[in-house]
């Protein structure tokens, strides 16, 4: 019988998110309804002289007819005229002419539905000789805040989202590397104490006057291990001189009252450093891969003309990225350059790549060209901070330190796969959008102000952040293991060319928008907060493969096949990420084996698009990959007994 | 100078003397508890509130653009008409001298209108209300884009500095494109675009950015209270722990160190009968 769960405590990170989100939806709200008002002034002045204008250049031309003396009433082609005018101008609700007030001798007008307000109205004199023969009335139609409202909230609802996601990951992050540390290194000291072990003291790295509870705790540990050494050196200057054997018993007697049955150190104490090392790379690499991923989506929405073809956009571009970030990876893991140089190099390194291109040098070289060279160099530097901050999450694996807890499974490997999904496009897409291609583009180096800032201060003696680059330990030698990884690292390629692929079109098309927007929120989730048990695993990987399934048998006319594909990006996305956070323990890859793979993902899916695939067919080879890896892994079979890992714990 | 771990005759320190002050007990949090938990999400989210602002002065941008386009088009539609009616009768284009007076006309009668310009189908201009022009080609990328309105025949619009051209193809009595009519206007200024003193007061003085402005001062104040709201579970837990779990372990600590002093008393005694 399993235990009962424990009532989740309520994060902190949690409740800022929904703040988080409900502030910009707000804020959005608020925006979008003072702008509407300020163009609704415009645009009915707007309309009203198109309406003047458009009835002046009618009555003109029946002036010109009545000029060369045809009575009004025995006008020819008015009809014609009139029905010419309403196909030329599809804003022009009805037009007529009258003899007089209330007299209409042609009326003709386009099909509207009933309840439809009328729209601006003009009347246009027929005048000839200065003498008054009738009026053109024309009305337009009520153009409405429709347009506006479905314009701004294609734009608006993917950014809320998105930056909602952001600042959710920022409190999380946040949280785990403050409140949730400092609690977990004083539960670490508090159970040290209460079971009498008093050989080693917890550190933290840093100190924050507002909560010195693990200094307290240090510092009375500290305290009993100086007058326990302050005893046995008093006893055992005195043993040394007493002749008497009764009196030096007497002494070894008092050392052992004082000792009882606690443990102490025999020389000097054990320091265990507590550090959030997940947390802090999960961070990292998201700043320097969402600066780096940014750059690239905003590049390739500035000259998207260049690329119109989906090969071109699912194939070019984040094959490039995936393939450099690879060998990238791979080089400096083999070089095994120090950390902070690589982090420090690739943040500068995107910098100036970001000034090269707001300052416009590149715009002299050919479009394909600058947007080749700008995947590659993004894609390297984001591979190379990828590997050093690899390093960073399993530095805790030495003796001296401690991870915090709750842990952040493939922490770094995790805001890669975020960021290349969603998180990045998008950003660079909206930004353009927002900002233009100036102004963006120095915006996007905010995060890597903010990598650097953190970096700096995170550089100080025993910091996990000050060690050299390293390769994992390749303990995934079998092939089931490769097999899971290949099945794992292939699925990401495919999401990341999918993600591209909605997310570089973020302001033109909501469902390209929801799917970008689910695949993100998906893989986050199943990073984050995955599912506990396998077979519901299982029966989930079925229950996507049959979406992905029925999405691409659903013709794309049908009106639910926009919500059926973004929730079949969600699950999909969802399973990914839970696949990548639950083979933490179970399958040790370096970055750089992962990152080949998802670049092989990404030529599959160019495959797929050079056949004629449509997007969502990548999710079904996606789902495709997962099973195949959770299928090899082992204790799934059904004529294999299920076999417990230490995963749940 | 750092303290020695042991001074022979040295009377035992107290538990806790010289350790660090205890946390707050107000269980209120301070500004750095709450900068900790909430700067970054709070930066993230006011630039969020002046990105959304920035997407939608663009939107404003491009409405008004529209504006601008949909009402130079109903002249550019006038003259259209009037000068294929008139290649439908067997004109042909440079041949049509009434065109001139025309396009003056039309440019006297919108003050928007910088020139109006007919262009065969290579683009040289063959008439013009700027008379120097007659004769020369079109800009490239005005070229590029009448090209493309040719293609489509459609409506086709380019950004020249900081002119807007928009122009119409113009058809024969089949149907083939014999050339473009276009009009050239001030563009407006994009969102971002501050580098004119007057453009900037405007800029600064716009509803919008005002709203803006005020939805960040809100955004602060709520994400002080939220950052508050946020870590009351953290604060009550402390509370809790300070009276239970911590004090039993500062206890248990303090115990085992009076131990210790008690033998160091003991032996203390014991020299003192010797």
């Amino acid at each position: 019988m399993s235990a009962p769960r424990r009532p989740r405590r309520p994060s902190a990170a949690l409740r800022l998110g929904w703040i988080a989100l409900a502030l910009l939806l707000l804020a959005a709200a608020v925006l979008a309804w003072n702008t509407q008002e300020q163009l609704r002034g415009m645009r009915q002045e707007s309309e009203r002289v198109r309406a003047q204008l458009m009835a002046d250049s009618l009555s003109q031309r029946i002036g010109h007819a009545l000029d060369i003396g045809i009575p009004l009433d025995a006008l020819v082609g008015v009809e014609a005229l009139f029905n010419q005018r309403l196909g030329a101008h599809a804003e022009i609700q009805s037009i007529a002419l009258l003899q007089g007030p209330g007299k209409v001798l042609w009326f003709t007008e386009r099909e509207k539905p009933a309840r439809e307000p009328a729209g601006t109205m003009a009347d246009a004199p027929v005048v000839v000789h200065g003498e008054f023969r009738g009026i053109v009335r024309l009305t337009l139609q009520e153009s409405g805040p429709g347009p506006f409202v479905r314009s701004a909230a294609i734009l608006l609802l993917p950014t809320v989202l998105l930056l909602a996601a952001l600042a959710y990951l920022a409190a999380r992050f946040s949280e785990a590397q403050g409140v949730k540390l400092r609690n977990h290194a004083v539960r670490l000291a508090m159970r040290a104490i209460a079971s009498g072990r008093y050989d080693r003291s917890v550190v933290l790295p840093h100190r924050r006057g507002f909560d010195l509870r693990a200094q307290q705790l240090g510092h009375a540990v500290r305290g009993v291990h100086e007058t326990l050494t302050r005893v046995r050196r008093l006893i055992s200057s005195l043993r040394q001189t007493e002749p008497q054997a009764q009196r030096r018993e007497y002494l070894d007697m008092l050392l052992a009252e004082a000792q009882g049955s606690h443990r102490f150190a025999e020389h000097g104490l054990t320091q265990v450093r507590v550090v959030a090392a997940e947390a802090q790379a999960f961070w990292i690499s998201l700043l320097v891969t969402l600066s780096a991923v940014a750059l690239l989506g905003l590049a390739a929405s500035a000259s998207n003309a260049a690329f119109e073809t989906a090969l071109g956009r699912t194939v070019l571009l984040p094959g490039l990225f995936t393939a450099a970030a690879a060998v990238a990876a791979w080089v400096t893991q083999g070089r095994r350059w120090p950390v902070l140089s690589v982090l420090f190099t690739a943040c500068a390194g995107l910098g100036v790549l970001a000034v090269l291109m707001a300052s416009g040098v590149l715009a002299d070289q050919g479009p394909l060209q600058v947007l080749a060279g700008t995947a590659l160099c993004c894609g390297a530097l984001a591979g190379a901070a990828l590997a050093a901050c690899t390093t960073v999450e399993q530095a805790p694996r030495r003796q001296d330190f401690k991870h915090a807890m709750p842990r952040w499974h493939r922490a770094t490997l995790g805001a890669w796969l975020g960021v290349a999904v969603w998180l990045g496009p998008a950003l660079g897409s909206v930004t353009f959008a927002a900002l233009g291609g100036f102004h963006g583009v120095l915006a996007l180096t905010l995060p890597l102000l903010c990598a650097g800032f953190l970096l700096m201060r995170w550089n100080e003696p025993r910091s996990p952040w000050r060690h050299r680059v390293s390769a994992q330990a390749a303990t995934a030698t079998a092939a089931r293991d490769w097999g899971i990884a290949a099945g794992i690292a292939t699925a990401s390629g495919l999401l990341v060319a999918q993600g591209w692929m909605a997310g570089t079109t973020v302001p033109h098309s909501l469902a390209d928008a929801a799917v970008a927007c689910a695949l993100g929120v998906g893989v986050l989730l199943g990073l984050l907060d995955p599912l506990r048990r396998r077979r519901h695993k299982g029966a989930a990987l079925a229950l996507a493969a049959v979406l992905n399934g029925l999405v691409l048998l659903v013709p794309d006319t049908a009106a639910w096949q926009a919500p059926a594909l973004a929730a079949a990006a969600l699950l999909t996305a969802y399973l990914l990420g839970h696949a990548m956070a639950s083979t933490q323990r179970t399958l040790h890859l370096s970055a750089s084996a992962m990152l080949l793979g998802a670049a092989v993902g990404v030529l599959l899916a160019a495959g797929l698009a050079a056949v004629g695939g449509p997007p969502a067919s990548l999710g079904l080879v996606a789902t495709l990959a997962l099973l195949a890896s959770w299928w090899a892994q082992p204790g799934v079979r059904p004529w294999q007994p299920a076999r417990r890992d230490g995963d749940a714990a | 100078m750092s303290r020695p771990a042991f001074l022979p005759g040295e009377a035992p320190a107290q538990a806790g003397a010289g350790a660090p002050s205890p946390a707050p007990t107000d269980g209120t949090p301070g500004f750095a508890a709450l900068w900790e938990l909430a700067g970054l999400w709070l930066l993230i989210v006011l630039a969020g509130v002046l990105l959304i602002a920035f997407l939608l002065l663009n939107i404003r941008t491009q409405e008004e653009q529209g504006i601008q386009r949909a009402r130079l088009s109903l002249t550019l539609a006038g003259l259209q008409e009037t000068i294929e009616g008139d290649l439908a009768l067997g004109l042909d284009l440079p041949d049509h001298r009434a065109i001139q007076p025309k396009l003056e006309k039309a440019l006297a009668s919108d003050r928007q209108l910088h020139a109006i310009d007919v262009v065969d189908r290579a683009g040289i201009a063959l008439f013009s209300t700027d008379r120097g022009t007659i004769g020369e080609p079109l800009h490239a990328r005005v070229a590029q884009a009448a090209e493309a309105g040719a293609r489509g025949n459609r409506t086709w619009t380019a950004l020249v500095g900081n002119e807007a051209v928009m122009g119409l193809p113009l058809h024969n009595a089949f149907g083939e494109v014999v050339g473009h009519i276009s009009t050239s206007y001030a563009a407006p200024a994009p969102a971002l675009q501050w580098a004119d003193g007057s453009a900037l007061r405007d800029k600064l003085l716009n509803p919008i950015l005002l709203t803006t402005l005020a939805i960040l001062a809100l955004v602060v104040l709520v994400g002080w209270a939220a950052a508050r709201w946020a870590l009351a579970p953290q604060y009550r837990r402390l509370a809790h722990e300070r009276t239970g779990r911590m004090a039993q372990a500062l206890a248990q600590s303090a115990a085992v160190r009076q131990r210790m002093d008690d033998c160091l008393a003991r032996l203390d005694e014991s020299e003192r009968l010797e």
